[in-house]
């Protein structure tokens, strides 16, 4: 601590002295000698009860033995922890705990790892007293994911504590009084909370407890590797666990990561690890002989992908060959990727946007680099005197950077929230506002110009005109916003200096991504107090290596580190389009579920059964497998060693966990072997070396090193590009058209978002996942249900140019008028295929 | 004491100095005290010889008779059934993570109302334990917190085919019948259905091994 830091005091701790900030409690000071002194109820993130008793300690001059947990380190305190007083009362805790437990260790899973067995062993008495029936309560279900036994509860609250305080879901609660206390669930509904997990890692003892690992093993059979979750863009530090002489991976528990997740994590992240597991995987590679595929050998495979590659790009040039990558796969597998088409085919196309269709090359994402944003959301929060959020819908995109901003926001920091439907944050926001669905640019351009108006700054030229050019007078009432709300929100913005401003995937993607950008940058610099600074903006792009994919370079006009290219090379939806048209003769899917993800399924699909070579490769059967002439069966992440780098630019490692699946390999193997078959000199290294490739070749990269970023200590450090394409009016004309009205046919705009309990990419290869999925439905305003007489939870048809699913209806005021919402991507619900993405339009049905 | 057994022998002879390889003029030029020793040596061992010609053997006709054994003798391992005939075991793995020896491997599983093996929450869905690397320490009896396991009376468990000593529950549990407690006298099960748990087919001990992580 430094002089400056807060009041210091000394206290005597079993003989020896400590010195602590004023205000911590006994326990934690005592800790700092190295003396754990039991404990319950008491966690150092939590409010504290001071219900359990068990921390007692003696006090000289005070009469009576004080819980450690809540009695604060003063001044000249003489403590005992250990004093036959002490012991004597610990035991007699230790019993009374005891009386109504049920003492059923060896069907326990907390067994091995479980307070109430360690504080038995060293403090407890030999026997009970107690001969009488013990109480019993009745099982409650409480969802798929946690298995409560309340008869091992010993009601310490702490899940009840942490549900209320950290979760901001107040779901699990103590009922009754005296004995018959115990916990439940509101009315005993299923948890919904997505945080809810950690409540097994906070219960001392065996109540709480993961219905996933259940009874599968036991702990001290887990073997443990340190990881990174995979299925969002936080990156959150993970263990993954698996059973010793198996290769099942069997928990995943939270690791302690200072700047991302601390120590929590999201259900999805915990209870998805049966992916890894799934029996249904590629196996083989697979090779289409007389229209079907079969099983053939990787040397087989391997040779034949260089073989018919040869030939298309020896006759038709590298142009002829194109490769998509997903967002998910490690920066040494990105990367190699790109040098495979850069070097040896001597292609440019390489993209890794599946999801989206950018507008102009430089998309959203790029454009923020060019601009200078942070791009550091989890350092920006825990900063900023104020969060602003703009189109982005936390809780089912990036869970554990909801859990942060909701953190800061109990801290006083005020937060705003403008998205286009109605989010689980709202609760603790300090103002939110609403706009219509597909007006970000209006809506954002509206609220720059008040704002620049109320702080009296000036706009650029062209910056005005682009503003303009989506004010039409009354086009202001369509972004869904009232003149008075914006107004009141750019009040808000012109006093928030400091604040940082969260910019989701809902207005950075698409083709209105690279203006919103600019405008968002721009209202960016205003709040800003670092004038001539970087602008305090960061986007959150949602996988968990999509900023790793853009730094590596999967880009078609952009190399590693951002590196422009002479000659761009197609981007995605240019190279299904050269599919289709013929000029695309090979494609390579790697990791990329594009049938799912593509915003045009209409197009991917018939991009694919028309490409004559078309190699996928991927862990899981996704639904690009049946199109496929060669299939390579790829390891998962928990099989592979490599990096990724979140959403913060953090580089973080990822150790396999276990070994590698029989007739996979990694992605930097596959890619490797091609480039061996190819006769291009390359072989087989780790991708510790191919780390070591992209820190030369990445210039902000530059300091990471593959231990450090094991630690998690390595930041993608700042960059200076300029953009491909400068003129902002140019980009800003070519989406007026998106301001179209509906076709008189279709009535309905269609709105997409995220769901977190979706069926997405690999957690639908989770059945723990599957069973706690939400149904698909589809939301529209109660107005619009009246019109054509829908009624909740009835099936609707909802019907676009190109096809049509049928959905539950959901009413509800979250909907905008004359928009349907549809939230989060079902492989059976294909939601994609129905309209074009410019032409979001739908009709509904009964 | 035991590492005398490894020593090589003296090169002279014993505490009798009695030389067994003499050749045919060793023997004409030796006196007669010598010669009487050798003598006398020799009638000394064919005493021994014959006395035991005339004892009953240690050996015995072994199929058909049997020794008796030590109240406690450690032999192949049961598993034993609650009264009502529900299995003992939990499957909490204590015995597999006490065996000094890594013998035995066993998955768990739920009961369920309607299949209910077991009287606690979960049961040994598979519970194999491989004779071979067993040392019949009866480490795991000791571990049991159930008395599930127990090191029985049997131990012939001859086979020329090394994948016969993994032992699984359908020879380890005690038939249905012998539900009692008592290890003494009991005999190994017929794999009838009724012992042998639906689960047994799950991944087997070895492929399990096979598996092992790098
Ligand atoms: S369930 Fe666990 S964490 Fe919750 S009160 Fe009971 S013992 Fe404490
Ligand atoms: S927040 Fe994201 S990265 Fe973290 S555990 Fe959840 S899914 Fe994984
Ligand atoms: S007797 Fe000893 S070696 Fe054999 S299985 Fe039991 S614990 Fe293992
Ligand atoms: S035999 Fe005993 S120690 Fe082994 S798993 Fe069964 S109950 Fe546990
Ligand atoms: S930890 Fe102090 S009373 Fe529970």
């Amino acid at each position: 601590m430094s002089q400056t830091g807060p009041e210091m005091v000394t206290l005597t701790i079993d003989g020896r002295q400590v010195t602590v900030p004023k205000g911590t409690p006994i326990i934690d000071a005592a800790l700092q000698l190295g003396i754990d002194i039991p404990h319950y109820c008491y966690d150092k993130d939590l409010s504290v009860v001071a219900s359990c008793r068990l921390c007692l300690v003696e006090i000289e001059k005070v009469p009576k033995l004080q819980p450690s947990c809540s009695t604060p380190a003063a001044e000249g305190q003489v403590v005992y922890t250990r004093s036959d007083k002490v012991l004597d009362a610990r035991r007699m805790q230790m019993e009374f705990l005891l009386v109504q437990h049920p003492l059923d260790c060896p069907v326990c899973d907390q067994g091995g790892e479980c307070k109430l067995q360690d504080y038995s062993r060293e403090h407890g008495a030999e026997d009970t007293r107690f001969h009488y029936r013990r109480r019993t309560f009745p099982k409650p279900d409480i969802g798929p994911f946690i298995d409560l036994e309340r008869n091992r509860c010993i009601l310490c609250s702490r899940c009840v504590r942490f549900m209320d305080e950290i979760a901001g879901n107040a779901e699990l609660v103590v009922v009754n009084r005296g004995w018959k206390s115990h916990i439940t669930t509101f009315q005993d509904q299923p948890l919904k909370n997505e945080f809810a997990g950690n409540t097994i890692d906070l219960c001392p003892v065996g109540a709480l407890t993961s219905k996933v690992t259940r009874f599968r093993t036991r702990v001290w059979e887990l073997k443990s590797k340190p990881s990174i979750c995979s299925l969002c863009s936080v990156g959150c530090s993970i263990d993954l666990q698996h059973r010793n002489r198996t290769r099942e991976i069997l928990r995943v528990l939270p690791r302690l990561s200072e700047k991302v997740n601390y120590r929590w994590i999201c259900d999805i992240g915990r209870f998805g690890f049966d992916q890894f597991n799934s029996d249904n995987r590629l196996k083989k590679p697979a090779i289409r002989i007389n229209g079907d595929l079969q099983e053939t050998s990787w040397a087989n495979a391997l040779g034949e992908i260089a073989k018919k590659l040869k030939v298309i790009v020896g006759a038709r040039g590298g142009a002829a060959a194109g490769g998509i990558i997903g967002p998910r796969p490690s920066n040494e597998t990105l990367f190699l990727f790109q040098q495979f088409f850069r070097e040896i085919l001597k292609s440019n196309n390489v993209d890794h946007r599946t999801e989206f269709i950018p507008g102009q090359q430089d998309d959203g994402f790029l454009t923020s680099i060019a601009l200078r944003a942070v791009n550091q959301p989890f350092e920006e929060i825990r900063k900023a005197s104020a969060v602003i959020l703009l189109g982005t819908d936390l809780p089912n995109e990036l869970p554990i950077l909801h859990l942060q901003v909701r953190e800061r926001a109990s801290a006083g920091i005020p937060v705003y929230l403008a998205h286009h439907r109605p989010t689980r944050l709202d609760s603790v926001c300090s103002g939110v506002w609403g706009y219509r669905p597909g007006f970000e640019t209006p809506f954002l351009a509206d609220l720059l110009k008040k704002t620049a108006q109320k702080m009296e700054s000036l706009l650029s030229q062209e910056m005005e005109e682009t503003i303009s050019s989506f004010l039409p007078g009354a086009e202001n009432e369509a972004a869904g916003v009232s003149e008075q709300q914006v107004n009141e929100l750019a009040n808000i913005l012109q006093q928030s200096n400091g604040a940082t401003l969260l910019v989701g995937e809902s207005m950075f993607t698409g083709k209105a991504g690279p203006v919103n950008v600019r405008l968002a940058a721009e209202l960016a610099h205003l709040l800003s107090s670092d004038v001539g600074g970087p602008p305090p903006l960061s986007l959150l792009p949602l996988h968990n290596n999509s900023r790793g994919a853009a730094d590596m370079g999967c880009y078609p006009h952009r190399g590693p580190g951002f590196e422009p290219i002479e000659k761009p090379g197609r981007n995605t939806a240019q190279m299904l389009e050269g599919c289709i048209d013929g000029s695309l003769q090979a494609l390579i899917l790697f990791n990329a579920d594009l049938l799912n993800e593509y915003p045009d399924r209409d197009l991917a699909r018939r991009a694919l059964e028309k490409v004559p070579f078309l190699v996928v490769a991927d862990a899981y059967p996704f639904s690009t497998i049946p199109y496929a002439d060669i299939a390579l069966p790829l390891s998962t992440h928990a099989e592979e060693d490599g990096t990724y780098t979140n959403v913060d630019g953090r580089i973080q490692r990822a150790l396999a966990a276990v070994a590698q699946l029989e007739g996979a390999l990694t992605g930097v193997q596959a890619i490797l072997a091609l480039g061996e078959r190819w006769g291009a000199g390359w072989r087989q290294v780790n991708p510790s070396r191919i780390f070591e490739m992209i820190a030369r070749a990445v210039p902000h990269y530059k300091d990471a090193s593959w231990t450090d970023a094991g630690k998690g200590r390595c930041v993608a450090k700042p960059v200076n590009i300029s953009l491909f394409q400068t003129s902002l009016s140019l980009a800003a004309s070519s989406l007026a058209s998106s301001y179209k009205p509906p076709l008189p046919d279709y009535p309905f705009r269609l709105v997409r978002g995220r769901f977190l309990f979706d069926d997405s990419g690999e957690k639908r290869f989770a059945p723990s996942l599957v069973s706690r999925r939400e149904e698909c439905w589809a939301e529209m305003h109660p107005g619009d249900a009246k019109k054509i007489g829908v009624h909740e939870g009835v099936m609707v048809s909802l019907e676009g140019v190109l096809g049509s699913i049928r959905l539950p209806a959901r009413i509800s005021n979250a909907a905008a008028p004359g928009c349907v919402t549809v939230l989060g991507r079902y492989d059976d619900k294909p939601v994609n295929g129905l309209t074009a993405e410019d032409q979001p339009w739908i009709k509904v049905q009964l | 004491m035991h590492e005398a057994v490894f020593k090589p022998l003296p090169k002279q002879a014993g505490r009798q100095g009695v030389k067994v390889h003499l050749t045919a003029r060793q023997i004409k030029t030796m006196g007669w005290t010598k010669s009487l020793q050798i003598s006398w040596a020799i009638v000394k061992g064919m005493f021994m010889t014959w006395r035991h010609l005339f004892r009953r053997p240690t050996t015995f006709n072994y199929p058909n008779r049997k020794r008796a054994q030590a109240p406690r003798f450690r032999g192949i391992h049961r598993l034993q059934r609650h009264d009502d005939g529900l299995e003992r075991c939990v499957g909490c793995g204590l015995c597999a993570v006490v065996c000094p020896s890594d013998a035995i491997y066993l998955e768990a599983r739920e009961n369920t109302p309607e299949r209910r093996v077991s009287h606690g929450e979960r049961y040994a869905s598979l519970y194999q334990i491989d004779m071979l690397r067993c040392i019949f320490c009866g480490f795991c009896e000791e571990a049991c917190p159930e008395d599930a396991i127990i090191l029985g009376a049997d131990w012939e468990a001859a086979s020329v085919d090394r994948r016969d000593f993994v032992y699984a529950k359908s020879r380890l549990l005690a038939p249905l019948e012998q539900k009692d407690r008592f290890r003494r006298g009991m005999t190994w099960p017929d794999e009838s259905p009724e012992t042998t748990p639906a689960s047994t087919d799950l991944p087997e001990y070895y492929q399990k091994l096979q598996n092992k992580p790098a």
